[in-house]
């Protein structure tokens, strides 16, 4: 190897090992700046008498939207839940995206549904013709839209015309919300102010004991992807949601449980058609909209409030969702570059999206160009073992720090996992998360931003 | 080499020490957390016994006996609450009261202007179940609250307890907030004391700004009509340039005058400003006289969809007559209406 090769190759290294250790530090700043909120929310759920607050006529009506497509094995389960919470002031519109399975049919069977022919606001531009309305007989406040296949994204905006609430909360077809969760969400918008988007945490249901829309028994799954998930889960609901909050708020909120001002969300233009991430997608525009007009807001992350989903139990499965987990980051990146590093955008355009564009973007790619590099230079006696060793400690160790930290957290916080076992196994989790599944899950990223470029180009 | 094996070695021993750290960090907290969790529970067990003790001898509450740890707001409210669900009984009404008077409301005096929003909350929270005279200025102060928990619940104690001070800045309040806090401050009033309506319509009559008018006639809508709103003049504001003001009077005029109404709406259909003709499209159809249908029938043909539609949709709200006049529009002779009509009956629409 020449010279100015060898040269490359090690610079190369160097670069990754300071990228990396930037990259950690800034993890473990955001475990730091999360401590005192979620101390604050437990203090809050504690403290805050919500009770008083659940049963008083200040609570706002809230309509849940309920997109679903193809969902007829958890489409029961999740409209019970819903009806089931102790949020009085709740409608629910589940809008059936065109399913092809029997969601429709299970709806009508269930709920007892008959048509209506209500006159709808069309604030938001829709695409798919809706092919009726319903509404249950036994249940008031559920309505059923049944319409066209045409995407979570223009089933969300046909749902956001149907609503009638200054408020809309939205759930995933295979979701199941705490009792309390709606109550909590609400509570928490409620106590700041400005508050236009609030997000709650997601566990994952695989596993548990589920009867009639109740989670009965919260348990882990047995089996280790699932787990690996677990633990996923709880550092970036944690960490990548909270820890954002004192910069007005993260990037992404899940779909899965959010709650939006409706009005911020028609203003934005609703949910973008064709989006691959269109739940990262609005909060981006959110926050761009009132960041440019320079309107008071705040986009905020409830962690007392929690909703149950599956998650994938095969690596294609999994696969495919990252694939287009990434694509949508890339995606709603790309829509908004002009926020990067842009001072006019606030600690948003100066910290929070460079942050995801360096760190969630460019970071699996840097990672991989790090196992190759460690290699060529490991070859040809650039770096040697014992250093390549070392470094890799490093990094597992911050990982290892944060994962721990952030389920530690957990455990003394809102502990969902009562078990002693299920502890234990997510902390060895944990220690084992960086031997396969990270380099599996990294991989899968850097296809997908490849994917995504190589689109974008041709 | 510009990272050392050092630094590495370095970076590694922190590693470790801060996952030791972590650990005793959280086990301590999570140890602390148990204690007080255990501590708190003691203490609610401890006041609603005594609470209930009352409530079997039918004594009269003596403010002595209730100790000084037990006076905490977020101890007492939530079982005042939790007894309130299951006990309506005229015992527990006055033990209630004396318990609120003299443990609770000093406390809330106290903490109203807290610098943390939690003890503010609380405060009115308290205020909610009962005030005194010299309470109004806390309770104002906490109507401007900028969280906006502690100001809703604040607007309940304002409707609850209602003087014409607090209404007044409800009104002045509610006329500033969005849609959201709007909903909110209507669906309190739904439960406000028949006297309330003298302040807003007093309000109504002095008032001169057009978004605190509009909200007058909002919140007067949540009361059942009686003749005092006969006597309104909503004639300037029906005229308004200001849009909000003027949609305000027309469904409060509608509501209040019924078929009386009518003359006026229909003379506002041909109105230059849509938002006006449509809202009276959907007030007349509100107002349930057949009388209205050719009127209804000529909105049909209006430039503007929502004029048309709230027409079709009143038609529909007419029975057989206005169905009638849906079912017999003609594509060749108004696209539009046909339409509109199409599209209220709930049938396909696309006509070549």
């Amino acid at each position: 190897m020449s010279y100015n090769a060898t040269q490359f190759v090690f610079y190369v290294n160097l670069l990754i090992i300071w990228y990396f250790l930037f990259v950690n530090l800034c993890y473990v700043l955001l475990l730091a700046t999360s401590i005192p909120d979620i101390f604050r929310r437990f203090r809050e759920s504690s403290l805050g008498n919500i009770d008083f607050f659940v049963g008083s006529s200040a609570m706002p009506p809230v309509t849940a939207l309920l997109p679903a497509y193809n969902e007829a094995d958890n489409i029961v389960n999740t409209v019970q839940s819903l009806l089931k919470t102790n949020y009085q002031n709740l409608q629910v519109i589940v809008i059936n995206d065109g399913s092809e399975d029997e969601t429709m049919l299970l709806l009508m069977k269930s709920f007892d549904l008959v048509k209506i022919f209500p006159i709808i606001a069309n604030k938001i531009e829709t695409t798919a013709p809706v092919r009726n309305y319903y509404v249950s007989q036994t249940y008031p406040n559920l309505t059923v839209i049944d319409k066209d296949h045409s995407g979570k994204s223009d089933s969300l905006n046909i749902g956001i015309n149907a609503c009638a609430t200054p408020l809309f909360l939205t759930i995933d077809g295979d979701t199941l919300l705490e009792k309390d969760a709606i109550s909590m969400l609400v509570y928490s918008m409620l106590s700041q102010p400005h508050t236009i988007a609030e997000g709650g945490a997601i566990y994952i249901l695989n596993g548990c004991t589920v009867k009639d829309g109740e989670l009965l028994e919260r348990k882990m799954s047995s089996s280790p992807l699932v787990a690996m998930q677990i633990c996923e889960y709880l550092r970036a609901f944690i960490f990548g949601r909270t820890g954002w909050k004192p910069f007005k708020g993260p990037l992404i909120l899940s779909g899965a449980l959010t709650l939006f001002e409706r009005q911020a969300v028609i203003d934005a233009g609703g949910y973008v058609q064709g989006a691959p991430g269109e739940d990262m997608e609005v909060v981006v525009s959110l926050h761009e909209r009132m960041r440019a007009n320079k309107f008071p807001y705040r986009i905020g992350y409830s962690f007392s409030s929690a909703a149950w989903t599956h998650v994938p139990t095969d690596m294609n499965a999994l696969w495919g969702q990252r694939d287009r987990w990434h694509r949508g980051l890339i995606d709603s990146l790309m829509r908004h570059k002009k926020m990067f590093f842009n001072p006019r955008f606030g600690t948003t355009g100066l910290l929070t999206y460079p942050f995801q564009f360096l760190a969630e973007f460019m970071g699996p790619i840097v990672e991989f160009i790090g196992y190759i590099s460690v290699i060529i230079a490991m070859y040809y006696n650039i770096i040697d073992w014992q250093f390549a060793i070392l470094f890799f400690i490093v990094t597992w160790g911050f990982a290892t720090i944060i994962t721990l930290g952030t389920t530690l957290i957990s455990m003394i916080s809102f502990n969902k996992y009562k078990r002693l076992r299920d502890m234990f196994v997510l902390l060895l989790l944990v220690i084992f998360e960086s031997f396969g599944y990270r380099q599996v899950l990294s991989l899968c990223r850097v296809v997908a931003s490849f994917r995504y470029l190589l689109r974008s180009v041709i | 080499m510009i990272v050392p094996y050092t630094l590495l070695k370095n970076i590694i021993w922190i590693e470790i020490s801060l996952v030791i750290l972590i650990i005793i960090i959280t086990y301590s907290l999570k140890f602390l957390f148990y204690l007080n969790e255990r501590h708190k529970k003691r203490l609610s067990e401890q006041i609603e016994f005594y609470l209930s003790t009352f409530l079997l001898t039918k004594q009269s509450f003596s403010e002595k006996d209730f100790l000084k740890q037990w006076k905490r707001l977020d101890l007492v409210l939530p079982i005042i609450y939790k007894i309130d669900q299951t006990n309506h009984d005229e015992s527990w009404n006055a033990v209630r009261d004396a318990v609120v008077r003299n443990v609770l409301l000093p406390i809330a005096r106290k903490k109203y202007d807290s610098y943390r929003w939690m003890n503010r909350l609380l405060s009115v929270q308290c205020f909610e179940i009962a005030m005194d005279d010299h309470d109004e200025e806390m309770v104002c102060n906490l109507l401007m609250d900028k969280i906006p928990l502690i100001h809703m619940h604040a607007v309940i104690a304002a409707v609850r307890h209602s003087t014409i001070t607090m209404i007044n800045i409800v009104i002045s309040s509610m006329a500033e907030k969005r849609r959201l806090g709007q909903t909110v401050y209507l669906k309190v009033f739904e439960q406000a004391a028949p006297h309330t309506r003298d302040f807003i319509e007093s309000r109504l009559n002095m008032e001169t700004n057009p978004y605190t008018r509009a909200t007058c006639y909002k919140i007067l809508l949540e009361f059942p009509m009686s003749q005092s709103e006969l006597s309104i003049d909503t004639s300037a504001d029906i005229n308004s340039p200001n849009i909000e003001l003027r949609l305000a009077a027309i469904r409060f005029t509608a509501y209040a005058h019924r078929e009386n109404a009518i003359p006026l709406l229909i003379e506002l259909l041909s109105n230059e400003s849509w938002e006006t003709r449509a809202t009276c499209a959907r007030l007349l159809g509100d107002l349930n006289s057949k009388s209205v249908i050719p009127e209804l029938t000529k909105c049909m043909k209006d430039p503007v969809w929502w004029v048309r539609v709230n027409a079709a949709n009143s038609l529909k709200n007419l029975g057989d007559e206005g169905l009638n006049v849906l079912h017999t529009q003609d594509p060749n002779v108004d696209l539009y209406a046909y339409e509109t009509a199409m599209h209220v009956l709930n049938k396909p629409s696309i006509h070549k």
